[in-house]
C-alpha cells in the first residue's frame, strides 16, 4: 500500500478514536460523580415549602434552550413529589444572550406580584417567541397580562434598579460557586450539569431524601 | 503532501461534524455556555433541513470527501473537478450557513465556524492540486 494509501486509514482510525472518546468523556461529564458543594438555599425565588427534605437549586438562563428543556422535566419532577422538593431559582443570565437579563428582570417583576413562577413556565415554553426580539419587553407584557398581573407595576420593576441588583447578585454567587454553564443543578449540595429527564429526577430526589 | 494535508482536514472535520451530529441529536448532552452559542444554534428552526439536523448533512459531506481524495488521488481513478465542484458546494452552504448565523440567529457555533474553515482550506486545496500531487 502507499503512504498516501496508509495515512488514509491512519486519519480514518484516529477520526473515529478521537470522536468516540470525546462523546464517551462528554457522556461522562453529565452523569459520572457529582461533586458537592454547600450551596445557600435561603435567597432565591422558591417553590415548594422550606420544609421540604430535598432542596433544588437550579442556576439558570431563561434564554438558554437547555434550560427551557430542562425546566420541563424538572417542574415534572417537583409536581410528582410535592411537599417533598423545594426548587430555588439562582439568575445567571450568559452574555451570549442578547435578551437573557431582560427574561430575568421580567421573571423578578412578576415575582414581585408572587408570580414568578408562572411567568419561570411561559419564558421557558415560549422560548423561541422572545428570544431573537429586538424589543422583548412587549411581549413579556403580554404575558405579565395573561398570568394577571397589574401591567404598569410590571412595567416599573421591569424597570427597576433593586430587581436588576437582584440578578447581578445571583450571577455574582453563581460566579463564586464556579459555574460556567447553564443549566446547572444543586440537589441538596450535589452538583447537576445539564438536562436531566423527570425520570432521572426521581432517581436523584429519592437518592437525595436517604 | 497535498493528499495528506486534504486528510488531515477532513479527519479533523469528521471529528467536528460527528460532535455536532452527537450534539444535535442528544439535547440533552447540550449545555449553555459562557461565550457559547452552539446551543442556540443547534436548538434554533433552522438546525434542522428535510427533517434532518444539519450537522447530519456536514458529517455525510466530509464521509463523501474523504471517499473522494481515496478515488482521485490514491486510486488515480476519478477526475479533480469532482472535488473542486464539491468543495465549492460546501463553501457555498457553509457560507449560507454562516449568514443564518449572523443575521437570523444572532449567534455564532463555535465548531460550526471550524467546520466554515476547514471547508474553506480544503476549497483552496481542490485548486492548488492536480490529479498527480
Amino acid at each position: 500500500m502507499s503512504s498516501d494509501g496508509k495515512f488514509f486509514i491512519f486519519v480514518v482510525i484516529a477520526a473515529v478514536a478521537v470522536l468516540g472518546g470525546i462523546i464517551a468523556f462528554g457522556g461522562k461529564n453529565k452523569t459520572g460523580n457529582l461533586s458537592t458543594t454547600k450551596v445557600d438555599t435561603q435567597t432565591g425565588q422558591k417553590l415548594g415549602p422550606d420544609s421540604a427534605p430535598v432542596k433544588i437549586v437550579e442556576v439558570g438562563d431563561f434564554q438558554c434552550p437547555a434550560c427551557a428543556l430542562a425546566a420541563t422535566e424538572l417542574r415534572q419532577a417537583e409536581e410528582k413529589n410535592r411537599n417533598q422538593v423545594q426548587v430555588i431559582y439562582r439568575h445567571f443570565p450568559l452574555p451570549s444572550h442578547s435578551n437573557a437579563v431582560i427574561s430575568a428582570l421580567a421573571a423578578e417583576a412578576a415575582g414581585e406580584q408572587n408570580k414568578f413562577w408562572e411567568m419561570y413556565d411561559l419564558l421557558y415554553a415560549r422560548q423561541q417567541e422572545w428570544s431573537s426580539s429586538s424589543n422583548p419587553e412587549n411581549i413579556f407584557v403580554g404575558y405579565a397580562d395573561s398570568v394577571g398581573l397589574d401591567e404598569n407595576r410590571f412595567l416599573n420593576d421591569l424597570k427597576s434598579d433593586r430587581l436588576k441588583a437582584r440578578v447581578e447578585s445571583d450571577k455574582a454567587y453563581a460566579n463564586s460557586l464556579g459555574v460556567n454553564q447553564t443549566p446547572t443543578f444543586y440537589i441538596n449540595d450535589k452538583q447537576i450539569i445539564g438536562v436531566q429527564s423527570a425520570e432521572a429526577w426521581q432517581k436523584l430526589i429519592e437518592e437525595a431524601k436517604k | 503532501m497535498k493528499t495528506k494535508l486534504a486528510l488531515l482536514l477532513i479527519g479533523a472535520g469528521l471529528v467536528v461534524s460527528g460532535y455536532l451530529v452527537f450534539q444535535s441529536n442528544n439535547p440533552e448532552a447540550v449545555v449553555c455556555s459562557i461565550g457559547g452559542g452552539c446551543e442556540t444554534v443547534l436548538t434554533s428552526r433552522y438546525a434542522k433541513f428535510l427533517g434532518m439536523p444539519v450537522a447530519d448533512f456536514g458529517l455525510v459531506w466530509y464521509l463523501i470527501s474523504l471517499l473522494l481524495v481515496w478515488r482521485i488521488w490514491i486510486k488515480k481513478r476519478w477526475p479533480v473537478w469532482f472535488f473542486r465542484a464539491w468543495t465549492t458546494i460546501g463553501l457555498v452552504v457553509s457560507l449560507y450557513l454562516l449568514y443564518l448565523e449572523k443575521y437570523v440567529i444572532h449567534a455564532y457555533c463555535t465548531w460550526c465556524l471550524v467546520s466554515l474553515g476547514l471547508v474553506g482550506l480544503l476549497f483552496i486545496l481542490s485548486f492548488f492540486t492536480t490529479r498527480e500531487p
